[in-house]
């Protein structure tokens, strides 16, 4: 298959340079040389990030582990791969895979925190030990995606990221425009509206099950060990977070909690009162008559108005900090809406959604990644209650419909969704409601019914997860990638590889975020990333220890028989995506360097 | 009321708690892997409705792979490949083993 004539090159390049904003010459260049692969990529097959001594109590450190190689995975192939494939193989695709950030508004009133005095393990997400550090995190998880911009395993430029879901933690829109304004590489300063003192339940000694920095003792996370940091909240208001941005453009679907409040409850008027108050719980009294109180109320504008009121005048169990309008909980349109406002690279605007979905309402989108590879992101959440999913009918058959001429135009398909084939089951639904929720495997079984489907990525379980859909000789690989509130706080990069003799090859590179192993002392954003990483490991409640997935869930290969004959893909078409993507990287490393 | 009401879905927000099916698969393939064993298709985990966690798998010659995991000793798993029993104890240690560095 010839790459693309002098000519051919020189227009492509040409048209990539016009559209990124980057002198020709340099993306010519930059292009014209072959592609490498980054020995120095900083991913985790250079360095891996493992547990370490015991300091305190039971909390433990962090400590740097050796790199981890590509563990082939056959089980969709039936058989040992050709060692040939290594020498012929093309990149068709370098995408990120980002889920499960849960962008956190510390301060806000509308938290729930306290719910942990109830049942730790239950409502565990509810409150973490390194909640102030959240923009942090996010911030230095972008800055490995820029690092990561050229792939690790061939040198082809990152072509598309997508983000599955749950980034806003409580439906805050201010998280939301934190978490969009990180991935676009837009300032955040977490003081705005609110001052540089921190004003939350881990600064005060009324909370005394709240790890609090200044003094854990009396409470659990003092006596499992959580170490002394007076500095450290308002070390984590103290001044902007910066975010290089994505480095290509990024999609993104829903999540539950960007669906329910907590992924998991309907946003009573009580907690959209809350949310923009001056009143913080800091008890379980109080959150829980909140909260619970406000579940009732939502059905008469006698108890809405009766609500209000308790918010506004306070209650026992609560202290007043700083309010904030920018805080409001935001609707389910909403959200896909805020992803019309964003810069317009790394783009692209709306971020897979589209103005059709704001008309008509609908929030689930197609996308052609490249001219050969298309994207199908999903909502697959509840819009009534519990943080499983499933799909809707109308989804369901919108997609059947879609993967038919998916299949016909011989492109290449991925999935993309919140939920994975494990929490898909849940059918709650209003009285009243009749569509039909699909489950896992109603599911699983039509995207099996079309072998151009070669991938479904997706998060939800915060954890590293690959599971083989199919048989031998025919199947999909499912994706799932870990999150940045839980342990081991990774994502990943996925590469789709042809490898030129009639199979196809998908690497998955786990990625730890930037933040060095240890946390140094300067305070910085990557300084506090790192703190959080470590309180990650001893946030016991979530299970940490298990969430980093075994081998065959981090950097692997993931094998299988190509749906189609892949020449029909040209060389030349390949090169045109590669320059055309390349242009966007160097445009992205410009504005690095400014 | 109203409390009890709410709280009766705590069950509900689980899903970023514990996993035990992912715990047990998690740690037979690390089992795998470190008895370098050549996997051709990686152990599929299902739970009863006792809590009794099975998965099965093939290796590379054929043998299969077969874990369990008993409702009455949920803290315990057995790997078996190919007949032979390559690990029977703690799910916890090798969790937390394959976390640590090696000496």
């Amino acid at each position: 298959m010839p790459g693309l004539s002098r000519r051919q090159f020189l227009l492509a390049a040409s048209a990539a340079a016009a559209a990124a904003a980057v002198p020709f010459e340099v993306v010519a260049t930059a292009s014209a040389a072959p592609s490498v692969p980054l020995s120095d990529a900083p991913s985790t097959l250079l360095q891996t990030i493992l547990q370490g001594r015991t300091v305190s109590g039971q909390y433990r450190t962090l400590v740097a582990g050796p790199g981890e190689g590509y563990l082939p995975r056959i089980d969709l192939l039936g058989r040992a791969p050709e060692a040939a494939r290594t020498a012929a193989r093309r990149s068709l695709l370098y995408i990120g895979h980002l889920s499960d950030m849960h962008v956190i508004d510390a301060q806000s009133p509308g938290r729930i925190e306290p719910m942990i005095v109830q049942d730790h393990s239950a409502w565990g997400s509810a409150f973490h030990p390194h909640d102030p550090l959240s923009l942090h995190v996010t911030s230095s998880t972008v800055q490995s995606f820029s690092a990561l911009r050229y792939s690790p395993l061939t040198g082809a430029p990152m072509g598309a990221a997508i983000v599955t879901g749950d980034s806003a933690d409580m439906h805050s829109h201010k998280e939301l425009r934190w978490y969009i304004d990180m991935l676009d590489g837009v300032t955040v300063d977490p003081a705005v509206g609110i001052g540089r003192t921190f004003n939350g339940v881990q600064g005060w000694a009324e909370a005394v099950w709240a790890y609090r920095p200044g003094n854990p003792s009396g409470g659990s996370f003092g006596d499992y060990g959580f170490p002394k940091l007076p500095t450290l909240l308002d070390d984590s208001v103290a001044r902007p977070v910066e975010s290089p941005g994505m480095p290509a453009p990024w999609y993104a679907v829903y999540g539950n909690h960007d669906t329910l409040l907590l992924g998991t409850f309907d946003l009573s008027s009580q907690m959209h009162a809350l949310a923009v108050g001056g009143q913080k719980s800091y008890s379980l009294d109080g959150t829980a008559s909140t909260i619970l109180g406000g579940y009732a109320a939502t059905t008469s504008a006698l108890g809405r108005a009766t609500d209000a009121a308790g918010v506004a005048l306070g209650r026992p169990g609560f202290r007043s900090v700083p309010s904030d309008p920018d805080r409001y909980l935001f609707a389910q349109a909403e959200f896909m809406a805020e992803h019309f406002n964003t810069e317009s690279a790394p783009g692209p605007v709306g971020h897979g959604f589209t103005r059709k979905n704001l008309q008509s309402g609908e929030t689930w989108w197609k996308a052609d990644l490249t001219p050969f590879i298309r994207a199908f992101g999903l909502d697959t959440c509840n819009q009534v209650a519990g943080p499983d999913g499933a799909v809707p009918a109308a989804q369901f058959r919108w997609l059947e419909q879609e993967l038919e001429r998916a299949q016909s135009e011989n492109r290449l398909v991925l999935i993309f969704s919140h939920h994975n084939s494990l929490t898909l089951e849940n059918r709650a639904q209003r009285p009243g409601d009749a569509e039909k929720l699909y489950g896992a495997e109603e599911f699983v079984d039509l995207l099996l019914r079309f072998p151009a489907v070669v991938g479904w990525m997706n998060g939800h379980t915060h954890l590293n997860q690959i599971l083989a859909h199919g048989t031998a000789g025919s199947g999909f690989w499912e994706i799932t990638t870990a999150s940045c509130i839980d342990f081991p706080q990774q994502q990943q990069v996925v590469e789709i590889i042809d490898n030129r003799d009639g199979t196809l090859s998908l690497f998955t590179t786990v990625v730890d975020h930037a933040a060095p192993v240890s946390p140094g002392s300067g305070a910085t954003t990557l300084d506090l990333a790192s703190q959080s990483r470590e309180f990650a490991l001893n946030d016991w409640a979530e299970s940490p220890v298990m969430r980093r997935g075994s081998p065959f869930d981090r950097n692997t290969e993931l094998l299988l028989k190509a749906p189609f004959d892949l020449s029909r893909i040209s060389d030349a078409a390949v090169e045109s995506e590669h320059i055309a993507a390349r242009a966007r990287v160097l445009a992205h490393e410009r504005g690095l360097k400014s | 009321m109203l409390l009890l009401t709410g709280c009766s879905q705590i069950a509900a927000i689980a899903p970023v708690g514990g996993n035990r099916t992912s715990e047990v698969r998690y740690a037979a393939l690390d089992i795998l892997v470190r008895d370098e064993v050549d996997v051709l298709a990686a152990p599929i985990c299902a739970m009863a409705d006792d809590r009794t966690v099975t998965c099965t798998g093939t290796t590379l010659d054929s043998g299969a792979i077969d874990v369990v995991s008993k409702a009455e000793d949920e803290a315990n798993l057995t790997v078996t490949v190919g007949g032979s029993v390559l690990y029977s104890g703690s799910i916890q240690e090798v969790l937390e083993s394959a976390l640590e560095p090696r000496p």
